[in-house]
Protein backbone atom coordinates (compact mmCIF):
# COMPACT_ATOMS: atom_id res chain seq x y z
CA UNK A 1 0.00 0.00 0.00
CA UNK A 2 1.42 3.55 -1.12
CA UNK A 3 -0.67 5.82 -0.18
CA UNK A 4 -0.56 6.95 -4.25
CA UNK A 5 2.92 7.52 -3.62
CA UNK A 6 3.82 5.65 -6.67
CA UNK A 7 4.50 7.26 -9.42
CA UNK A 8 4.01 3.94 -11.39
CA UNK A 9 2.63 0.52 -10.04
CA UNK A 10 6.41 -0.70 -8.98
CA UNK A 11 6.13 -0.65 -5.03
CA UNK A 12 9.17 -0.16 -4.75
CA UNK A 13 9.31 3.25 -5.39
CA UNK A 14 7.92 4.00 -1.34
CA UNK A 15 11.75 3.32 -0.75
CA UNK A 16 10.43 0.73 1.93
CA UNK A 17 13.66 -1.43 2.11
CA UNK A 18 16.84 0.37 3.96
CA UNK A 19 18.64 -0.54 1.01
CA UNK A 20 16.39 2.04 -1.25
CA UNK A 21 16.81 4.23 1.43
CA UNK A 22 20.64 4.13 1.24
CA UNK A 23 20.75 4.32 -2.00
CA UNK A 24 18.09 7.02 -2.95
CA UNK A 25 17.00 8.61 0.35
CA UNK A 26 18.00 12.06 -0.06
CA UNK A 27 17.03 12.10 -3.63
CA UNK A 28 13.22 12.08 -3.25
CA UNK A 29 10.47 10.93 -0.62
CA UNK A 30 9.77 7.94 -3.71
CA UNK A 31 12.31 6.95 -5.89
CA UNK A 32 10.13 8.55 -8.19
CA UNK A 33 13.47 10.71 -9.90
CA UNK A 34 15.96 8.07 -10.19
CA UNK A 35 12.70 6.05 -12.05
CA UNK A 36 12.66 9.32 -14.36
CA UNK A 37 9.15 10.02 -13.03
CA UNK A 38 7.04 7.38 -14.83
CA UNK A 39 3.62 8.77 -13.84
CA UNK A 40 4.92 12.74 -14.09
CA UNK A 41 1.25 13.56 -15.72
CA UNK A 42 -0.95 13.70 -12.76
CA UNK A 43 1.39 15.08 -10.83
CA UNK A 44 2.21 18.07 -13.51
CA UNK A 45 -1.66 18.23 -13.30
CA UNK A 46 -2.26 19.04 -10.02
CA UNK A 47 0.51 21.55 -9.87
CA UNK A 48 -0.57 23.17 -12.74
CA UNK A 49 -4.03 23.44 -11.11
CA UNK A 50 -2.21 24.90 -7.87
CA UNK A 51 -0.05 27.76 -9.78
CA UNK A 52 -3.58 29.14 -11.63
CA UNK A 53 -5.72 28.91 -8.11
CA UNK A 54 -2.52 30.65 -6.16
CA UNK A 55 -2.59 33.13 -8.77
CA UNK A 56 -6.20 33.57 -9.22
CA UNK A 57 -6.51 33.92 -5.27
CA UNK A 58 -3.59 36.35 -4.88
CA UNK A 59 -4.77 38.44 -7.82
CA UNK A 60 -8.16 38.64 -6.35
CA UNK A 61 -8.08 38.57 -2.44
CA UNK A 62 -11.27 36.71 -1.58
CA UNK A 63 -12.01 36.75 2.35
CA UNK A 64 -11.95 33.14 2.93
CA UNK A 65 -7.87 33.36 0.91
CA UNK A 66 -6.12 33.07 4.47
CA UNK A 67 -8.10 29.20 4.85
CA UNK A 68 -7.50 27.79 1.10
CA UNK A 69 -4.15 28.31 0.40
CA UNK A 70 -2.37 26.63 3.52
CA UNK A 71 -5.45 24.06 3.20
CA UNK A 72 -4.24 23.28 -0.83
CA UNK A 73 -0.93 23.19 0.54
CA UNK A 74 -1.70 21.28 3.40
CA UNK A 75 -3.78 18.78 2.07
CA UNK A 76 -1.23 18.68 -1.34
CA UNK A 77 1.59 17.28 1.32
CA UNK A 78 -0.56 14.37 2.57
CA UNK A 79 0.28 11.74 0.65
CA UNK A 80 3.82 12.84 1.05
CA UNK A 81 3.90 13.60 4.78
CA UNK A 82 2.44 9.77 5.02
CA UNK A 83 5.70 8.72 3.18
CA UNK A 84 7.97 10.41 5.34
CA UNK A 85 6.32 9.45 8.65
CA UNK A 86 5.02 5.77 8.53
CA UNK A 87 5.62 4.08 4.82
CA UNK A 88 9.86 4.41 4.31
CA UNK A 89 12.53 2.33 5.64
CA UNK A 90 13.61 5.74 7.77
CA UNK A 91 9.91 6.46 9.29
CA UNK A 92 10.36 7.01 13.05
CA UNK A 93 8.97 3.51 13.89
CA UNK A 94 11.28 2.24 11.26
CA UNK A 95 14.23 3.74 11.86
CA UNK A 96 16.14 1.84 14.65
CA UNK A 97 15.57 -1.78 12.53
CA UNK A 98 17.37 0.51 9.69
CA UNK A 99 20.11 1.83 12.54
CA UNK A 100 20.98 -1.23 13.87
CA UNK A 101 21.41 -2.79 9.88
CA UNK A 102 23.66 -0.08 9.37
CA UNK A 103 25.41 -0.26 12.63
CA UNK A 104 26.35 -3.71 12.19
CA UNK A 105 27.41 -2.91 8.54
CA UNK A 106 29.92 -0.58 9.45
CA UNK A 107 31.03 -2.84 12.65
CA UNK A 108 31.48 -5.65 10.08
CA UNK A 109 33.83 -4.29 7.89
CA UNK A 110 35.66 -1.76 10.89
CA UNK A 111 36.30 -5.55 12.63
CA UNK A 112 37.71 -6.61 9.83
CA UNK A 113 39.43 -4.01 7.79
CA UNK A 114 40.71 -2.06 10.38
CA UNK A 115 41.29 1.43 9.61
CA UNK A 116 43.88 3.87 10.09
CA UNK A 117 45.85 0.68 8.71
CA UNK A 118 46.35 0.83 5.08
CA UNK A 119 43.77 -0.76 3.60
CA UNK A 120 43.62 -1.43 -0.37
CA UNK A 121 40.15 -1.96 -1.75
CA UNK A 122 40.42 -4.28 -4.87
CA UNK A 123 36.65 -4.29 -5.55
CA UNK A 124 33.94 -2.01 -4.20
CA UNK A 125 30.30 -2.51 -6.04
CA UNK A 126 28.84 1.05 -6.83
CA UNK A 127 26.06 -0.48 -4.43
CA UNK A 128 24.65 0.01 -0.87
CA UNK A 129 28.00 -1.01 0.44
CA UNK A 130 29.80 1.29 -1.07
CA UNK A 131 29.10 4.91 1.14
CA UNK A 132 29.03 2.63 4.85
CA UNK A 133 32.86 1.50 3.41
CA UNK A 134 33.53 4.74 3.30
CA UNK A 135 32.91 6.07 6.55
CA UNK A 136 34.73 2.69 7.54
CA UNK A 137 37.72 3.61 5.86
CA UNK A 138 38.21 7.14 4.73
CA UNK A 139 41.02 6.86 3.31
CA UNK A 140 42.42 4.19 0.55
CA UNK A 141 46.18 2.91 0.17
CA UNK A 142 47.50 1.37 -2.72
CA UNK A 143 49.31 -1.20 -0.70
CA UNK A 144 48.14 -2.94 2.12
CA UNK A 145 45.38 -5.59 3.33
CA UNK A 146 42.98 -6.42 0.33
CA UNK A 147 39.54 -5.66 0.49
CA UNK A 148 36.35 -6.43 -1.55
CA UNK A 149 33.16 -5.22 -1.31
CA UNK A 150 30.33 -6.92 -3.06
CA UNK A 151 26.47 -7.08 -3.25
CA UNK A 152 22.95 -5.38 -2.71
CA UNK A 153 22.21 -6.27 0.98
CA UNK A 154 23.10 -4.17 4.00
CA UNK A 155 23.40 -7.78 5.89
CA UNK A 156 26.74 -8.26 4.81
CA UNK A 157 29.51 -10.71 6.47
CA UNK A 158 33.14 -10.25 5.63
CA UNK A 159 35.34 -13.29 5.13
CA UNK A 160 38.98 -14.01 4.46
CA UNK A 161 39.65 -15.46 1.86
CA UNK A 162 43.34 -16.30 0.45
CA UNK A 163 44.59 -12.98 2.17
CA UNK A 164 41.36 -11.10 0.69
CA UNK A 165 39.07 -9.51 2.91
CA UNK A 166 35.92 -10.04 0.96
CA UNK A 167 32.36 -8.50 2.34
CA UNK A 168 29.74 -9.67 0.70
CA UNK A 169 26.03 -10.66 1.84
CA UNK B 1 26.01 8.39 24.66
CA UNK B 2 28.85 10.15 22.99
CA UNK B 3 26.32 11.73 20.62
CA UNK B 4 25.73 14.20 23.69
CA UNK B 5 29.12 15.56 23.28
CA UNK B 6 28.81 17.94 19.74
CA UNK B 7 25.87 19.47 21.96
CA UNK B 8 29.10 20.39 24.87
CA UNK B 9 31.05 21.30 21.63
CA UNK B 10 28.15 23.49 20.00
CA UNK B 11 27.85 25.30 23.69
CA UNK B 12 31.94 25.44 23.35
CA UNK B 13 32.26 26.92 19.95
CA UNK B 14 29.01 29.30 20.61
CA UNK B 15 30.84 30.83 23.66
CA UNK B 16 34.09 31.44 21.62
CA UNK B 17 32.31 33.04 18.57
CA UNK B 18 30.52 35.26 21.18
CA UNK B 19 33.91 36.13 22.28
CA UNK B 20 35.56 36.90 18.30
CA UNK B 21 32.07 38.63 17.44
CA UNK B 22 32.75 40.89 20.49
CA UNK B 23 36.27 41.57 20.19
CA UNK B 24 35.99 41.71 16.57
CA UNK B 25 32.54 43.76 15.73
CA UNK B 26 32.37 45.25 19.16
CA UNK B 27 28.89 44.08 19.45
CA UNK B 28 27.81 43.90 23.31
CA UNK B 29 28.08 40.59 25.08
CA UNK B 30 24.65 40.39 25.59
CA UNK B 31 23.82 41.14 22.47
CA UNK B 32 26.41 38.14 21.49
CA UNK B 33 25.99 35.70 23.87
CA UNK B 34 21.89 35.80 22.83
CA UNK B 35 22.73 35.59 18.74
CA UNK B 36 22.98 31.80 18.17
CA UNK B 37 24.52 33.35 15.34
CA UNK B 38 27.50 33.85 17.13
CA UNK B 39 28.96 29.73 17.04
CA UNK B 40 29.40 30.46 13.29
CA UNK B 41 31.87 32.96 14.18
CA UNK B 42 33.73 30.16 16.59
CA UNK B 43 33.53 27.59 13.22
CA UNK B 44 34.96 30.85 11.07
CA UNK B 45 37.96 30.61 13.23
CA UNK B 46 38.17 26.66 13.04
CA UNK B 47 38.28 27.32 9.43
CA UNK B 48 40.88 29.67 9.50
CA UNK B 49 42.52 27.15 11.38
CA UNK B 50 42.40 24.05 9.57
CA UNK B 51 43.53 25.45 6.39
CA UNK B 52 46.47 26.63 7.69
CA UNK B 53 48.48 29.15 5.60
CA UNK B 54 45.19 29.61 4.05
CA UNK B 55 43.58 29.82 6.37
CA UNK B 56 45.41 32.95 7.67
CA UNK B 57 45.09 34.60 4.36
CA UNK B 58 41.16 33.75 4.47
CA UNK B 59 41.30 35.17 8.35
CA UNK B 60 43.00 38.38 7.19
CA UNK B 61 39.86 38.98 4.38
CA UNK B 62 37.14 38.01 6.89
CA UNK B 63 38.16 40.12 9.78
CA UNK B 64 38.95 43.15 7.21
CA UNK B 65 35.70 42.96 6.03
CA UNK B 66 33.80 42.47 9.21
CA UNK B 67 35.89 45.30 10.89
CA UNK B 68 34.70 47.56 8.15
CA UNK B 69 31.22 46.12 8.22
CA UNK B 70 30.74 46.29 12.37
CA UNK B 71 29.69 49.97 13.22
CA UNK B 72 26.03 48.63 12.06
CA UNK B 73 26.24 45.91 13.56
CA UNK B 74 25.11 45.88 17.12
CA UNK B 75 21.84 44.47 17.40
CA UNK B 76 21.12 41.08 17.95
CA UNK B 77 17.91 39.36 17.77
CA UNK B 78 15.72 41.22 20.55
CA UNK B 79 13.54 38.02 21.37
CA UNK B 80 15.07 34.73 20.53
CA UNK B 81 12.62 32.25 19.75
CA UNK B 82 13.69 29.43 22.15
CA UNK B 83 10.39 27.65 22.13
CA UNK B 84 10.54 26.83 18.28
CA UNK B 85 13.89 26.10 18.09
CA UNK B 86 13.52 23.34 21.25
CA UNK B 87 10.45 21.95 18.70
CA UNK B 88 12.94 21.96 15.96
CA UNK B 89 15.55 20.28 18.30
CA UNK B 90 13.06 17.84 19.51
CA UNK B 91 11.91 16.67 15.92
CA UNK B 92 15.53 16.67 14.46
CA UNK B 93 17.51 14.85 17.14
CA UNK B 94 14.88 12.22 18.35
CA UNK B 95 16.31 9.47 16.06
CA UNK B 96 18.66 6.74 16.25
CA UNK B 97 22.45 8.56 15.70
CA UNK B 98 23.35 6.71 12.93
CA UNK B 99 23.78 8.11 9.25
CA UNK B 100 20.92 6.35 6.87
CA UNK B 101 21.76 8.19 3.68
CA UNK B 102 24.70 8.14 0.55
CA UNK B 103 26.26 11.19 1.23
CA UNK B 104 25.76 11.22 5.56
CA UNK B 105 28.29 8.29 5.01
CA UNK B 106 30.62 10.05 2.58
CA UNK B 107 30.97 13.42 4.30
CA UNK B 108 30.53 12.14 7.60
CA UNK B 109 33.54 10.31 6.83
CA UNK B 110 35.47 13.36 5.86
CA UNK B 111 34.84 14.23 9.46
CA UNK B 112 37.24 11.59 10.30
CA UNK B 113 40.43 13.05 8.72
CA UNK B 114 42.41 15.75 8.90
CA UNK B 115 42.08 18.47 5.76
CA UNK B 116 45.82 17.49 4.77
CA UNK B 117 44.42 13.92 4.45
CA UNK B 118 41.61 15.48 1.80
CA UNK B 119 44.39 17.50 -0.06
CA UNK B 120 46.19 14.11 -0.50
CA UNK B 121 45.43 12.78 -3.31
CA UNK B 122 47.19 9.30 -2.52
CA UNK B 123 44.40 8.85 0.03
CA UNK B 124 41.70 8.99 -2.75
CA UNK B 125 39.10 11.09 -0.42
CA UNK B 126 36.20 11.72 -2.31
CA UNK B 127 34.15 13.61 -3.16
CA UNK B 128 37.72 14.92 -4.13
CA UNK B 129 38.21 18.48 -4.09
CA UNK B 130 35.14 19.40 -2.51
CA UNK B 131 35.04 22.40 0.14
CA UNK B 132 36.13 20.81 3.39
CA UNK B 133 34.11 23.16 6.19
CA UNK B 134 31.18 20.55 6.83
CA UNK B 135 32.81 17.90 7.91
CA UNK B 136 35.72 20.42 9.55
CA UNK B 137 32.93 21.71 11.62
CA UNK B 138 30.98 18.03 12.38
CA UNK B 139 34.78 17.05 13.59
CA UNK B 140 35.45 20.50 15.74
CA UNK B 141 31.36 19.97 17.69
CA UNK B 142 32.69 16.98 18.25
CA UNK B 143 35.49 17.78 20.24
CA UNK B 144 38.01 15.28 18.07
CA UNK B 145 35.92 12.43 19.33
CA UNK B 146 36.19 9.55 16.83
CA UNK B 147 32.53 8.53 16.93
CA UNK B 148 29.14 7.99 14.59
CA UNK B 149 26.99 8.99 16.64
CA UNK B 150 28.90 12.82 18.11
CA UNK B 151 29.35 12.88 14.25
CA UNK B 152 26.05 12.32 13.27
CA UNK B 153 24.33 14.45 16.43
CA UNK B 154 27.44 17.09 15.22
CA UNK B 155 26.18 17.09 11.63
CA UNK B 156 22.41 17.60 13.00
CA UNK B 157 23.43 20.66 15.27
CA UNK B 158 25.01 22.31 12.39
CA UNK B 159 21.80 21.78 10.76
CA UNK B 160 19.53 23.13 13.87
CA UNK B 161 22.28 26.07 14.03
CA UNK B 162 21.57 27.21 10.50
CA UNK B 163 18.17 26.98 11.42
CA UNK B 164 18.23 29.11 14.45
CA UNK B 165 20.09 31.59 12.30
CA UNK B 166 17.25 32.17 10.07
CA UNK B 167 14.70 32.19 12.30
CA UNK B 168 17.01 34.86 14.35
CA UNK B 169 17.60 36.74 10.86
CA UNK B 170 13.65 36.65 10.06
CA UNK B 171 11.79 36.31 13.51
CA UNK B 172 10.50 39.89 12.85
CA UNK B 173 8.55 38.39 9.41
CA UNK B 174 7.52 34.66 10.75
CA UNK B 175 5.70 36.16 13.64
CA UNK B 176 3.73 37.94 12.16
CA UNK B 177 3.21 35.23 9.72
CA UNK B 178 -0.71 33.52 9.74
CA UNK B 179 0.02 30.36 11.51
CA UNK B 180 -1.86 28.32 8.63
CA UNK B 181 0.07 29.53 6.37
CA UNK B 182 3.41 28.77 8.06
CA UNK B 183 2.61 25.69 9.24
CA UNK B 184 1.05 24.31 5.50
CA UNK B 185 4.37 25.68 4.40
CA UNK B 186 6.59 23.45 6.63
CA UNK B 187 4.87 20.39 5.36
CA UNK B 188 7.51 19.56 2.40
CA UNK B 189 8.02 16.26 3.01
CA UNK B 190 11.66 16.00 1.40
CA UNK B 191 12.32 18.62 3.65
CA UNK B 192 11.58 16.71 6.83
CA UNK B 193 13.93 13.86 5.43
CA UNK B 194 16.52 16.31 5.19
CA UNK B 195 16.18 17.61 8.21
CA UNK B 196 16.84 14.66 9.82
CA UNK B 197 19.80 13.79 8.27
CA UNK B 198 23.03 15.26 8.25
CA UNK B 199 22.86 16.21 4.58
CA UNK B 200 24.19 19.73 3.59
CA UNK B 201 21.84 21.24 1.48
CA UNK B 202 18.74 22.42 3.99
CA UNK B 203 21.12 24.16 5.88
CA UNK B 204 23.40 26.21 3.26
CA UNK B 205 19.48 26.93 1.89
CA UNK B 206 19.11 28.14 5.46
CA UNK B 207 22.09 29.97 5.67
CA UNK B 208 21.20 31.30 2.13
CA UNK B 209 18.22 33.00 4.10
CA UNK B 210 19.73 33.91 7.24
CA UNK B 211 22.30 35.86 4.58
CA UNK B 212 19.17 37.90 3.13
CA UNK B 213 17.46 38.72 6.55
CA UNK B 214 20.67 40.11 8.35
CA UNK B 215 21.94 41.91 5.53
CA UNK B 216 18.28 43.71 4.79
CA UNK B 217 18.65 43.93 9.10
CA UNK B 218 22.11 45.95 7.74
CA UNK B 219 23.45 43.25 9.90
CA UNK B 220 26.32 42.88 7.50
CA UNK B 221 28.84 41.49 9.56
CA UNK B 222 26.77 38.35 10.76
CA UNK B 223 25.84 38.06 7.24
CA UNK B 224 29.98 37.90 5.93
CA UNK B 225 30.64 35.33 8.40
CA UNK B 226 27.57 32.82 6.96
CA UNK B 227 28.42 33.72 3.69
CA UNK B 228 31.75 32.28 4.45
CA UNK B 229 29.97 29.36 6.18
CA UNK B 230 28.38 28.89 2.90
CA UNK B 231 31.34 28.87 1.02
CA UNK B 232 33.12 26.46 2.74
CA UNK B 233 30.11 24.15 3.47
CA UNK B 234 29.72 23.51 -0.89
CA UNK B 235 30.95 25.75 -3.88
CA UNK B 236 26.99 26.35 -4.37
CA UNK B 237 27.42 28.32 -1.28
CA UNK B 238 29.05 31.00 -3.20
CA UNK B 239 26.38 31.32 -5.40
CA UNK B 240 24.15 31.83 -2.50
CA UNK B 241 26.36 34.37 -1.15
CA UNK B 242 26.32 36.46 -4.63
CA UNK B 243 22.62 36.08 -4.83
CA UNK B 244 21.75 37.03 -1.20
CA UNK B 245 24.18 40.58 -2.25
CA UNK B 246 22.82 41.17 -5.48
CA UNK B 247 19.05 40.31 -4.31
CA UNK B 248 19.45 42.77 -1.16
CA UNK B 249 20.94 45.40 -3.21
CA UNK B 250 18.01 44.82 -6.11
CA UNK B 251 15.53 44.95 -3.44
CA UNK B 252 17.20 48.51 -2.10
CA UNK B 253 18.21 50.54 -4.93
CA UNK B 254 15.51 52.85 -4.68
CA UNK B 255 16.00 53.73 -0.99
CA UNK B 256 17.04 56.70 0.38
CA UNK B 257 18.58 55.29 3.36
CA UNK B 258 20.22 52.48 1.06
CA UNK B 259 23.55 51.23 2.45
CA UNK B 260 26.97 51.77 0.33
CA UNK B 261 27.56 49.20 -2.53
CA UNK B 262 30.72 47.68 -0.82
CA UNK B 263 28.51 47.06 2.43
CA UNK B 264 26.55 44.96 0.70
CA UNK B 265 28.64 43.05 -1.37
CA UNK B 266 30.76 42.17 1.49
CA UNK B 267 28.79 38.79 1.92
CA UNK B 268 29.41 38.00 -1.65
CA UNK B 269 33.25 39.36 -2.13
CA UNK B 270 33.94 37.16 1.28
CA UNK B 271 32.94 33.87 0.59
CA UNK B 272 34.37 34.31 -3.40
CA UNK B 273 37.41 34.90 -1.42
CA UNK B 274 37.06 31.84 0.40
CA UNK B 275 36.14 29.95 -2.95
CA UNK B 276 39.37 31.24 -4.36
CA UNK B 277 41.76 30.49 -1.21
CA UNK B 278 40.18 26.54 -1.23
CA UNK B 279 40.45 26.17 -5.26
CA UNK B 280 44.50 27.62 -4.56
CA UNK B 281 45.10 25.20 -2.50
CA UNK B 282 43.71 22.29 -4.19
CA UNK B 283 44.93 23.09 -7.34
CA UNK B 284 48.34 23.46 -5.36
CA UNK B 285 48.12 19.92 -4.40
CA UNK B 286 46.93 18.53 -7.64
CA UNK B 287 43.51 17.84 -6.07
CA UNK B 288 40.49 18.24 -8.86
CA UNK B 289 37.10 18.78 -8.13
CA UNK B 290 35.99 16.79 -11.18
CA UNK B 291 32.47 17.76 -10.49
CA UNK B 292 32.92 21.42 -10.59
CA UNK B 293 35.10 22.01 -13.23
CA UNK B 294 33.12 24.82 -15.51
CA UNK B 295 33.64 23.93 -19.49
CA UNK B 296 31.91 25.84 -22.52
CA UNK B 297 28.25 26.32 -22.00
CA UNK B 298 26.20 23.58 -23.59
CA UNK B 299 23.20 25.37 -24.45
CA UNK B 300 21.70 22.62 -25.77
CA UNK B 301 20.87 20.91 -22.42
CA UNK B 302 18.92 23.82 -21.35
CA UNK B 303 15.63 22.77 -22.27
CA UNK B 304 15.98 19.16 -20.76
CA UNK B 305 17.23 20.85 -17.66
CA UNK B 306 14.06 22.88 -17.75
CA UNK B 307 11.79 19.18 -17.94
CA UNK B 308 13.77 18.15 -15.01
CA UNK B 309 13.15 20.96 -12.95
CA UNK B 310 9.04 21.06 -13.66
CA UNK B 311 9.52 17.23 -13.12
CA UNK B 312 11.01 17.22 -10.16
CA UNK B 313 9.24 20.27 -8.76
CA UNK B 314 6.05 19.05 -9.16
CA UNK B 315 6.82 15.65 -7.63
CA UNK B 316 3.45 15.77 -5.03
CA UNK B 317 5.16 13.15 -2.77
CA UNK B 318 8.05 15.40 -2.35
CA UNK B 319 7.24 18.58 -2.26
CA UNK B 320 3.52 19.02 -2.51
CA UNK B 321 2.10 21.80 -4.44
CA UNK B 322 5.07 24.28 -2.69
CA UNK B 323 6.99 24.87 -5.79
CA UNK B 324 3.72 25.48 -8.09
CA UNK B 325 2.58 27.96 -5.38
CA UNK B 326 6.03 29.63 -5.22
CA UNK B 327 5.62 30.23 -8.64
CA UNK B 328 2.67 31.84 -8.50
CA UNK B 329 3.96 33.98 -6.08
CA UNK B 330 6.63 35.30 -8.37
CA UNK B 331 4.50 35.85 -11.39
CA UNK B 332 1.31 37.19 -9.39
CA UNK B 333 2.56 38.76 -6.16
CA UNK B 334 1.60 42.49 -6.33
CA UNK B 335 3.25 45.26 -4.13
CA UNK B 336 6.71 43.43 -3.31
CA UNK B 337 8.08 45.49 -0.29
CA UNK B 338 12.23 44.68 0.28
CA UNK B 339 11.48 41.64 2.40
CA UNK B 340 9.59 39.48 -1.07
CA UNK B 341 11.60 41.57 -3.73
CA UNK B 342 14.90 40.23 -1.75
CA UNK B 343 13.95 36.71 -1.68
CA UNK B 344 12.44 36.49 -5.13
CA UNK B 345 15.74 38.26 -6.17
CA UNK B 346 17.78 35.72 -4.10
CA UNK B 347 15.92 32.76 -6.03
CA UNK B 348 16.20 34.34 -9.25
CA UNK B 349 19.80 34.56 -8.80
CA UNK B 350 20.41 30.99 -7.47
CA UNK B 351 17.87 29.83 -10.36
CA UNK B 352 20.17 31.56 -13.01
CA UNK B 353 23.71 30.68 -11.75
CA UNK B 354 22.32 27.15 -10.84
CA UNK B 355 21.08 26.64 -14.15
CA UNK B 356 24.34 28.15 -16.21
CA UNK B 357 27.04 26.39 -13.42
CA UNK B 358 25.20 22.82 -14.45
CA UNK B 359 24.95 23.66 -18.15
CA UNK B 360 28.78 24.47 -18.38
CA UNK B 361 29.86 21.70 -15.78
CA UNK B 362 31.02 18.83 -17.04
CA UNK B 363 29.30 15.86 -18.02
CA UNK B 364 28.73 13.45 -15.25
CA UNK B 365 26.81 16.72 -13.61
CA UNK B 366 23.99 15.90 -15.87
CA UNK B 367 24.02 12.40 -15.76
CA UNK B 368 23.19 13.12 -11.73
CA UNK B 369 20.52 15.45 -12.87
CA UNK B 370 19.14 13.28 -15.38
CA UNK B 371 19.68 10.28 -12.73
CA UNK B 372 17.61 12.03 -10.22
CA UNK B 373 20.65 12.92 -7.47
CA UNK B 374 20.88 16.56 -8.36
CA UNK B 375 17.76 18.74 -8.86
CA UNK B 376 16.52 18.11 -5.92
CA UNK B 377 19.47 19.14 -3.81
CA UNK B 378 19.01 22.52 -5.66
CA UNK B 379 15.18 22.52 -4.41
CA UNK B 380 16.45 21.69 -0.94
CA UNK B 381 18.61 24.99 -1.33
CA UNK B 382 16.47 27.20 -2.44
CA UNK B 383 13.36 26.07 0.19
CA UNK B 384 14.29 28.24 2.73
CA UNK B 385 14.25 31.24 0.74
CA UNK B 386 11.28 29.90 -1.52
CA UNK B 387 9.29 29.10 1.83
CA UNK B 388 10.08 32.57 3.34
CA UNK B 389 8.48 34.19 0.49
CA UNK B 390 5.39 31.88 0.57
CA UNK B 391 5.04 32.45 3.89
CA UNK B 392 5.23 36.46 3.73
CA UNK B 393 2.86 36.79 0.48
CA UNK B 394 0.16 34.43 1.22
CA UNK B 395 0.32 36.15 4.94
CA UNK B 396 -0.11 39.31 3.25
CA UNK B 397 -2.74 37.91 0.63
CA UNK B 398 -4.73 36.99 3.83
CA UNK B 399 -4.04 40.92 4.98
CA UNK B 400 -6.86 42.14 6.58
CA UNK B 401 -8.50 39.16 8.45
CA UNK B 402 -4.59 38.89 10.06
CA UNK B 403 -4.36 42.74 11.26
CA UNK B 404 -7.78 42.45 12.41
CA UNK B 405 -7.14 39.34 14.75
CA UNK B 406 -3.88 41.22 15.56
CA UNK B 407 -5.46 44.24 16.55
CA UNK B 408 -9.00 42.24 18.60
CA UNK B 409 -5.92 40.59 20.43
CA UNK B 410 -3.22 43.46 21.58
CA UNK B 411 -1.27 42.59 18.76
CA UNK B 412 1.33 44.77 16.95
CA UNK B 413 4.61 45.82 16.98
Amino acid sequence: MTFGLSSGSDDRSALTSNELVVLDGANGVTQAPRLQFPGAAPALMVAFVALVITSWVIRKRPSWVNKALPLVLALAAIPGMIGVIVLRADAPLNRPALARAIEAAIGEIKANAPWPQPINVVHEDDDVLSPIARYAIPTRAAQGLELEIRGSKLEAVCRNVSNRVMCAP
Amino acid sequence: MTGLVSIAGAMLFHAVGSVIRVLVTGTSWRAALRSPSSAWFGLALVYGAALGWAGLALSIVLVAWLRLTRQVDDEASPEAPWWVFAIAAVLILARPWVPTMWDEFVWLAKARLSIDSALDPVMKVTPAGYPPLWPSAVAALSLGIDSLAAHVTAGSVLVLLAGASALEAWWHKIREAHWAVAGATLMAPLMWVHARSTYVDLPLGLLSLAMVGFALKRQFAVATVLAVMAAGFKDEGVVHAVAASAAVWFSLRNETSRPPAWRIAAPALTAFSAFLIWRALTDFYDVESVDHVLRWPSLKWLPAFGRLLVLHASDLASWGVFWAMTGAVLVAAPSRDQFTRSLSAALAVNLLVSTAAVDSGPEQVRVFAENGTLINRLLMQWWPLAAMLVVISLTRAAGPAKQNHRKQHGGGE
